[in-house]
């Protein structure tokens, strides 16, 4: 529609100044139709003239003043029931004027709203006539824009159809990028995992040779230790048999034995010693047949083997020894 | 698994072996030793505050009394590192490096001229404390005897036997150019303070003490004939007890005093009768007609013993004292004569024969064993000290017989000092014969 008339404007123009013409025409017609009017009357009315006077004198002159008044309004009563007959008259007659000159106005006025309505009814054609000019004007025109939208909404349908086919490839896209970016996510971590495995293995096979060694080197520390143990046992036995004859040898050599007559007894002697082989106390045990100068000689001999000799180890230093005197002859 | 197990229990084996000796205690065998006697130091005492000198010097006689034991060795004075008189002067370490166990000192206080007090002390050099301490009082004549028991307090304290020194002895001593050629005397156990029982130019044999040492029994010749007599020593009062025809010889008192064992042959053979005393009644213990002689009571007094060559040669016999068969006690050797019996009835002293020559010998009664405990030629008359620690014996020297006192293991021999002449017989009296 809106191409046809981009064909055609000068039609345009023209139609549209013709339209405004009938409206303004339509306007003016309304404003002629004039509304009746009172005509004015020429009927003059009297005015009081009011004095005013100082209150003492009024005062003074009231009553006399009131009797005037009296007076006066019976007066003014009169006059003015007087008055109020004439005008009464005066309306009636007035009125009477008024009912004839209003239906000599009716009379007129009925004609003119005839002429009116004539006119008006002409009017009413003509508008009815534009109006259906300009409903199928309208009509034509909502057609044409009924078209354009419909070519409208079919544009906006087919873009919308392509933004959704394009939307929907982005989507696939998208879909397929997500797909591809997970799958390498997933190729990713399962290698990552992988090498986290293989490093784990590496890690545990390095922990097991660890611990191998480990034992290994336990084992031989173990091994060495008791070697030593033994090589220092050995020692031991080695120094404590030495500790034992050097005491044994200190006891014999200062050993005075009396010869006893017959046997020969055999004695315990339980000797403790105190540090640096200083006698603390000498106990006989077992002792069956000896004198007791046998077993002086004993004492002493202990006693003077004191300090008794000091082992090589002082590990092997022993409070209590025991001393078995068993000569033999 | 097997493997396994076997290991472990090896190794806990081996764990255990090497752990043991760690935990046990310290055994040490003494096999041998030197030896000899307890070496002790006896300080001269003190005398310098006496009016007069001392007649005896009190440390000697201890030590040689102490010397005679056997059992305790006295350093010579000569060596002594010191002279301390009383405990508290004494320097232990010293008396220890002179290698002696026991110090004896002491001093002699005057209370007035003639009487004394003897103060002395017994040290453990080793242990460094005092063993012994007395006040003993002495008059001068006493002295030797105070010496002895102080000898006696010593050795109990060190041995735990009761000493013997102070005690007496007897015997028989023979003197040429006298004017009685002989003479009982007892003596002290040293030889000194000899007194004369009897004199006579006839011989005296076998004298025997009392059990209460109060009185000798002998043999006496006086009369050309051998008789037996008892004699009281303190009173010189004395009794012919034997007197029979024939030999009268070798009384012996029993343990209870009231009869001796005697050898009479008044019956033809000499035979070992018991006589009490004081009724004279006779018993005879032997019949036979080899010679029985040297009867000896037992301690126990149930048997006696005696010499008898029944057997061919002179052998140690026991009977009983209420009679009964003899039996033979000695076996080793062609001769064994003149027993003596310790107090407690387990040794007999004797005189051992062998290739000629005459020893002391001493047999266990229980074993049988024999030890010779002398090496003269010629010794005879043991006798047993009451402690039976010491025998007492006649040695004979040239022509001369000489104490001597043998320790009871054959160690310690000494000669008893001051003897002139021959002396024969000698007897050790009982603790109460001092």
């Amino acid at each position: 529609m809106f191409s046809e008339l981009r064909r055609h404007p000068r039609a345009l123009i023209g139609s549209a100044i013709f339209h405004l013409l009938i409206i303004a025409i339509a306007a003016l017609n309304l404003h002629f139709s004039d509304s009746p009017k009172p005509a004015k009357s020429g009927d003059r009315v009297e005015t009081v003239k009011a004095e005013i006077f100082d209150q003492k004198q009024l005062d003074a002159v009231q009553k006399e003043k009131d009797d005037l008044e009296s007076k006066r309004k019976i007066e003014q009563a009169r006059k003015k029931q007087e008055l109020a007959q004439k005008q009464r008259a005066e309306r009636e007659q007035k009125n009477v004027a008024e009912r004839e000159r209003k239906a000599a106005e009716q009379a007129k006025k009925a004609q003119a709203e005839k002429e009116q309505a004539e006119l008006k009814r002409k009017k009413q054609a003509e508008e009815k006539r534009q109006l259906e000019q300009k409903r199928e004007q309208d009509e034509k025109k909502k057609a044409e824009e009924k078209r354009k939208s419909e070519l409208a909404k079919q544009a906006e349908e087919k873009r919308k159809n392509e933004e959704a086919r394009q939307a929907e490839i982005k989507r696939k896209a998208d879909e397929a990028k997500l797909a591809e970016e997970k799958r390498q996510a997933a190729e990713t971590k399962r290698l990552a995992d992988e090498a986290k495995r293989k490093q784990e293995e590496l890690e545990r096979q390095a922990e097991l040779r660890r611990q191998a060694e480990e034992a290994q080197r336990r084992q031989e520390a173990e091994l060495k230790a008791r070697m030593v143990a033994e090589e220092n046992q050995r020692r031991l036995n080695s120094l404590r048999n030495e500790y034992i004859q050097a005491i044994a040898e200190k006891v014999q050599r200062n050993w005075i034995k009396p010869a006893g007559s017959g046997k020969i007894p055999l004695c315990e002697v339980k000797v403790v010693q105190g540090p640096g082989g200083i006698i603390l106390d000498v106990t006989f045990g077992a002792c069956s047949g000896s004198t007791q100068t046998y077993r002086a000689s004993i004492e002493n001999a202990v006693y003077k083997a004191e300090p008794l000799p000091k082992p090589g180890d002082p590990a092997l230093f022993d409070r209590e020894i025991k001393f078995l005197f068993n000569p033999t002859e | 698994m097997r493997t396994s197990h076997t290991t472990t229990y090896l190794l806990i084996m081996l764990l255990w072996a090497i752990s043991l000796p760690a935990r046990a205690e310290l055994v040490i065998e003494i096999s041998e030793g030197v030896d000899g006697a307890l070496p002790i130091a006896v300080v001269p005492f003190e005398v310098t505050r006496l009016s007069s000198p001392l007649p005896v010097d009190l440390a000697e006689i201890i030590s040689s009394d102490l010397n005679r034991s056997g059992v305790l060795k006295v350093m010579a004075v000569a060596s002594l590192p010191a002279n301390p008189h009383y405990s508290n002067q004494v320097q232990y370490p010293r008396w220890r490096s002179a290698g002696q166990d026991y110090l004896v000192v002491g001093r002699v206080l005057e209370k007035s001229p003639g009487n004394y007090d003897i103060e002395f002390q017994l040290l453990d050099v080793l242990k460094q404390k005092q063993l012994l301490g007395y006040s003993l009082p002495a008059k001068k004549r006493k002295l030797r005897s105070r010496a002895h028991e102080i000898s006696d307090l010593i050795y109990e304290k060190i041995t735990g036997t009761r000493g013997a020194f102070n005690t007496r002895i007897a015997y028989v001593r023979a003197q040429k150019n006298a004017a009685r050629k002989y003479v009982l005397q007892v003596a002290d156990t040293d030889g000194f303070n000899a007194q004369n029982v009897l004199e006579s130019d006839e011989p005296i044999m076998s004298p025997s003490w009392s059990p209460d040492g109060k009185s000798l029994a002998y043999v006496s010749f006086e009369s050309n004939r051998p008789e037996i007599f008892i004699q009281h020593l303190a009173t010189a009062r004395r009794t012919k007890v034997a007197g029979f025809k024939g030999i009268n010889s070798a009384p012996s008192w029993s343990p209870d005093g009231k009869f001796l064992a005697l050898v009479l042959s008044k019956d033809g053979n000499p035979e070992i009768y018991t006589l009490n005393t004081t009724t004279k009644r006779l018993k005879r213990l032997t019949n036979h007609r080899a010679i029985d002689t040297e009867p000896v009571w037992s301690r126990d007094g149930a048997s006696i013993l005696f010499t008898s060559d029944r057997s061919g040669s002179p052998q140690i016999y026991e009977t009983p004292v209420e009679g009964g068969k003899a039996k033979r006690i000695s076996f080793e050797g062609r001769y064994n004569t003149d027993a003596s019996l310790s107090p407690d009835d387990q040794y007999i002293a004797m005189v051992y024969g062998d290739r000629g020559q005459y020893k002391i010998a001493q047999l266990e009664r229980e074993s049988g064993n024999l030890t010779v405990l002398t090496d003269g030629a010629l010794d005879e008359s043991p006798s047993f000290s009451p402690n039976g620690k010491m025998v007492l014996y006649a040695s004979t020297r040239g022509d001369s017989g000489i104490l001597y006192v043998v320790s009871i293991d054959g160690r310690a021999k000494h000669k008893l000092s001051d003897q002139a002449g021959d002396i024969r017989e000698p007897v050790w009296g009982p603790f109460d014969s001092k």
